[in-house]
């Protein structure tokens, strides 16, 4: 121990204080810097054998990081930028599906649908009433066809930020693969990497947002990132490649593309599949699903709206056979998707239902029970492309030739069922929807609304190239004949004699078909369950479809509200562990100033004890 | 922090906003869960809406039908005054005083009948577009090459005069066997001309004479009685034959004769043999069957044409009788293609005219106001005032007096309800003022909804003001306090104090 150890000392002392202040004065200077680590530095002191400190080594800096706050703020925070991108989503839908006190909703153009029909059965010769009906079924088609717009538009608006999103996520894992070789670079020359870690974890908190990663370190200290499945996105230092195709046009129920991750190594995978959330996940939710459920209960909305105005309900005609009574029906008028449906109690006493489904197109065949909306029937496919009702009822025998009816072509071509007491048994009803071709002589429906996909075709619900109702709320219209002459609403009948300009059975048959109780709804668009579909008139509909999305839209928020939250706890723990704090700087720089002086103050000490030293000799 | 003031003046904003809109929230999404209630209320008061313009028209017609029916009430009243029997007093035109009554009367009917509201005619049933009852001289005198009910009535009256004038009966001639140029017996026969419903039908004859010997009837049809005069009835002897009405043949006539020594009315002579009183008897039941067939007949005759020409209620078809020549007629056919249709309006088959008309008031509230003109009680007026002006009585003889005075009295009985029976169209009255009654419950009951709705609605969508304010206030404490705080603790450093 001598004077020389102390003043080594002392300098060792200088040294690692200015190292200290340094520190600290990067820490105060950066203490405003987004997301920049608070980065601290320690000392080993070595001693001697005699118990002379020998060195001072100073550490690499560190960053103070709590990882296991920030792992868990990374995956909320992908919860939350999933939540908020379903929230706006939805949130825009509720608009879109109607506001308070907003008369051009879906809701209130119904009602003043309805209305008009009302005063249309009161007076149906006066010409107001029958263009007020007109304008209010225009409006409706009008408010469907946008609504359908607007939602194909946020379909696309979603394609197009995942677009963006993909870009952006490529142009990160390129970064983190850039930092990361800096990285190992630096570690290797033994520099500093604190700043280029910050810079990392803030590459992989942007990355977090987009989709739901899993974080790892290798062995040699490299990152290895993964989707929720496990798939890789960044491995080995190396960067996986996204990339996405936009969708160039959105038909209607059909999905658009999705998101790709090319590995490294070659393979590829879907992202959104393999990832749970993230604003990407919730983007491509949006687009297929939620905005195309959407698109259904609009589409299901114009259908219903349509066949309810259209239908013509063709009622069997009695008929006996000694004790057994039936019914014979004309089926010459069925068009593809138009029904007979058959009630008849089996042999149990169990009541049974059949529908007949009427297809041009044969590759549909058989089809499944699912094909009608009710829950309670049997359905069979019937091939109507040849034209001749006679091969129509050829069909239907064969489907019912398992059951215990009497079941005929009563030789003109007409279906002809009949019970069986002996079975027993007996036939309950036997009708047919069918869509009148003509705007008379062919019943009190009237194709009020049509579907102008290819010119102006009537919507009979048929089931070939996909199913005509898929996408028909944009394309709902009023018809163009209704459009041009008003009177329409009124004049059913030609022949043998013009109805009077005062009969509202017309009228009658529109406002029933609005207002009346017994639809069977498609239970695939989200309301009801195919066991038990929705069953209730078409305006209550409307309304639970309203309500339906307003519920998604309220759940999505109130989700998304506490996923923000959770997130900005975390944001807020997570930044209390890294963050810097200024006062503690200054305090810690107030105790180097002191120890700095007070390691000159040492060395002031030997160098005083040097010379009193060699003064004395 | 940063977080949590601006959270705070977000809030700000939203409770502002609801104070501005007075609603909770803008989109279904924030009405929390009663969202659906509250669609389905503000849909009932749409519909509550629709129902109440229904009920305001469907009043306006029953208000209009009401005055009608009250008025046409009273023209049923009048025109039962006005046909009086025992008023016969011709005017220069060849009508009788009561009769150009009847037809300012009968114009005022129609006209009601034919009453209109914004294109509803309250009288043609669910659908007419045209006044459902044509002009009256259209109704008399015919029009568009189809006959009116002048010439339907004239052809009744010829088919039940028959050729001979006398009700479609043949009286033979007197058919004397004389022994040694004294008559032993005389026999006359009178027998219907066919059968048919036309004219008199023979029923019965009841002799009190002596050596008169009567066959027949015997029930059958066409019948016919023999009176065979064996001898001279004696002196007071009586003889009464009796005849039934068309068209039913269940009303009957009677004639009593008593043999005299001189005739005269209800009598006939007893002559100077056998043969002379029987032709006396012939000839004067050939004298009192004219008589009857041109008076009691005619009116009948009048009234059975009317019935034909105005029962068209439910599209059933005016009938003629089938002809020319019509006197020897002795069916009916359809005249639908040949008579005017004095009611030209809705008409199918129905039992109840009312429910051609439906104003639907409420969930499964119909109410029916239907009416049409040729219904029981609005076409009795039309028809026996219409019947009572075509009939002829200008050339003022005996019979056309008694003629008067018969048609008269039948025109009388069908405005007279029977009994104690009110009139068909109180009935109307009633039923319509039943439906109004009903029209006015559920308009009542609507506005009650509407309002209880309304304030449902209200609860579900609004806002407490007081409490928002009160809200809006304490907001405002909070972030004017955190504002402070922030500014407080952000200038707050060690830096300052070194």
């Amino acid at each position: 121990m001598g004077l020389t150890s102390a003043l080594h000392t002392a300098l060792f002392g200088i040294t690692y204080n200015q190292k200290q202040i340094d520190v600290t004065a990067l820490n105060i200077a950066n203490a405003d810097t987004v997301g920049y680590t608070s980065k601290s530095v320690s000392a080993n002191v070595f001693f001697d054998g005699r118990g002379n400190v020998s060195g001072i080594l100073s550490t690499e800096i560190r960053r103070s990081v709590d990882e296991s706050i920030q792992s868990s703020y990374f995956s909320s925070l992908s919860d939350a930028k999933y939540a908020s991108q379903v929230s706006q989503f939805t949130a825009r839908l509720d608009d879109l599906f109607g506001t308070l006190n907003d008369s051009s909703g879906l809701n209130s153009l119904m009602t003043n649908f309805s209305s008009s029909l009302s005063a249309l059965v009161n007076d149906p010769s006066q010409n107001t009433a029958q263009k007020e009906v007109v304008a209010a079924a225009d409006s409706l088609a009008r408010q469907l066809n946008f609504s359908y717009q607007e939602i194909s538009d946020l379909r696309r608006t979603s394609d197009s930020l995942l677009s963006g999103q993909a870009e952006d996520m490529n142009g990160l894992l390129q970064s983190i693969e850039d930092i990361d070789a800096k990285i190992t670079e630096a570690r290797i020359a033994g520099n500093s990497t604190a700043d280029m870690l910050d810079q990392r974890d803030r590459y992989i908190e942007q990355l977090s947002g987009y989709v739901d990663i899993e974080v790892s370190q290798q062995s040699g200290g490299q990152l290895q990132i993964t989707t929720h499945s496990g798939e890789q996105l960044y491995s080995d230092s190396k960067a996986s490649t996204i990339s996405f195709a936009p969708t160039t046009s959105f038909r209607a129920g059909e999905s658009g593309n999705s998101v790709v991750v090319r590995t490294p190594g070659g393979t590829t995978y879907d992202l959104v599949e393999s990832s749970k959330s993230g604003s990407i996940v919730g983007l491509a939710e949006m687009r297929d699903e939620v905005l195309v459920e959407a698109q259904a209960q609009l589409d299901t909305i114009a259908a219903e709206l349509s066949l309810a105005m259209s239908n013509v309900n063709v009622a069997g005609t009695a008929y006996t056979d000694g004790t057994d009574s039936g019914f014979d029906l004309d089926v010459s008028a069925l068009q593809a998707g138009n029904t007979v449906s058959l009630s008849y109690t089996d042999a149990a006493g169990a009541t049974q239902n059949v529908t007949f489904v009427a297809v041009t197109d044969v590759a549909l065949l058989p089809l499944e029970d699912g094909a009608t909306a009710r829950a309670d029937d049997t359905v069979y496919g019937i091939d109507i492309s040849s034209g001749t009702p006679g091969t129509y009822v050829t069909q239907m025998i064969a489907a019912l030739a398992a059951t215990p009816l009497q079941v005929f072509d009563d030789g003109a071509g007409n279906l002809r069922v009949i019970g069986d007491v002996g079975a027993p048994a007996s036939v309950a009803s036997l009708s047919a929807n069918v869509t009148p071709t003509a705007n008379a002589d062919q019943g009190t429906g009237l194709s009020v609304f049509v579907d102008k996909r290819n010119g102006e075709e009537l919507f009979t619900d048929a089931l070939e190239n996909g199913g005509q109702r898929v996408g028909y709320a944009g394309s709902i219209s009023i018809s163009a004949a209704l459009d041009a002459d008003s009177s329409l609403l009124v004049d059913y009948q030609t022949t043998p004699s013009a109805n009077s300009p005062n009969d509202s059975a017309r009228a009658e048959h529109l406002l029933a078909g609005l207002t009346g109780q017994g639809v069977v709804f498609d239970a695939s668009v989200g309301i009801g369950s195919s066991g038990s579909p929705y069953e209730g008139n078409l305006m209550s509909y409307v309304n639970e479809v309203i309500a339906y999305q307003g519920n998604q839209a309220n759940d999505a928020n109130t989700y998304a509200q506490s996923k923000e939250t959770l997130t900005t706890n975390l944001a807020i723990r997570y930044e209390d562990s890294y963050s810097v704090d200024v006062d503690a700087e200054m305090a810690f720089l107030v105790e180097l100033e002191n120890a700095y002086a007070a390691n000159a103050r040492v060395m002031q000490a030997v160098n005083d004890l040097f010379d009193v030293l060699l003064n004395s000799v | 922090m940063t977080k949590q003031v601006t959270s705070l003046s977000k809030m700000m904003v939203e409770k502002t906003t609801q104070l501005a809109s007075e609603k909770s929230s803008t989109t279904f999404g924030g009405l929390g869960n009663n969202r659906l209630l509250d669609l389905e209320l503000t849909q009932r008061v749409g519909q509550i809406d629709a129902y109440k313009e229904t009920i305001i028209q469907a009043n306006l017609h029953m208000e209009t039908l009401n005055l009608t029916l009250e008025r046409l009430e009273d023209l049923r009243i009048d025109a039962k005054a006005a046909i009086n029997s025992n008023d016969f007093v011709l005017q220069s035109d060849g009508q009788t005083r009561s009769q150009e009554t009847a037809k300012v009367l009968l114009h005022e009917a129609v006209n009601l009948l034919n009453t209109e509201v914004a294109g509803y005619y309250l009288y043609g049933g669910k659908d007419a577009f045209t006044d459902p009852v044509a002009a009256v001289e259209d109704i008399l005198e015919g029009a568009g090459g189809k006959d009116g009910l002048k010439q339907v009535m004239n052809e009744f009256y010829q088919a039940n005069l028959g050729a001979n004038n006398n009700g479609r009966l043949d009286v033979s001639a007197l058919t004397t066997n004389l022994t040694l140029g004294v008559p032993t017996d005389s026999t006359f026969t009178i027998a219907e001309d066919g059968a048919h419903d036309f004219g008199f039908d023979i029923s019965s004859v009841t002799s009190g004479l002596s050596n008169v010997a009567i066959t027949g009837p015997t029930g059958t049809d066409p019948d016919s009685f023999d009176v065979q005069f064996t001898g001279q009835p004696v002196l007071g002897d009586e003889i009464s034959f009796e005849f039934t009405l068309p068209p039913g043949h269940t009303e009957t006539f009677k004639l009593d004769l008593k043999a005299t020594s001189e005739g005269g009315e209800g009598a006939f002579a007893i002559g100077a043999d056998l043969a002379e009183t029987a032709e006396n008897l012939r000839v004067k039941i050939s004298e009192e069957l004219e008589k009857e067939a041109q008076t009691s007949l005619k009116a009948i005759s009048d009234e059975w044409a009317a019935d034909n020409f105005f029962d068209t209620f439910g599209g059933a078809e005016p009938m003629r009788v089938d002809g020319p020549p019509f006197d020897t007629s002795t069916t009916l056919i359809s005249g639908a293609a040949t008579t005017v249709a004095w009611y030209v309006g809705e008409n199918s088959p129905t039992t109840d005219a009312r429910n051609d008309k439906s104003a639907i008031v409420d969930n499964n509230l119909e109410v029916n106001y239907g009416a049409r003109a040729n219904e029981n009680g609005l076409k009795d007026i039309v028809k026996s005032l219409a019947t009572f002006i075509s009939a002829d009585f200008s050339a003022a003889t005996d019979n056309d007096k008694l003629y008067y005075s018969s048609s008269a009295a039948s025109m009388r009985a069908i405005l007279q309800p029977e009994g104690a029976d009110q009139s068909g169209i109180v009935d109307i009255t009633t039923d319509v003022a039943i439906a109004y009654r009903a029209v006015k419950n559920s308009d009542d009951r609507h506005d009650q909804m509407r309002s209880s709705y309304l304030t449902t609605v209200d609860e579900i969508e609004g806002v407490d003001k007081e409490l928002l304010a009160a809200e809006i206030l304490q907001l405002q404490t909070n972030i004017e306090a955190s504002y402070r705080a922030s500014s407080i603790v952000y200038n707050l450093s060690i830096v300052d104090y070194l």
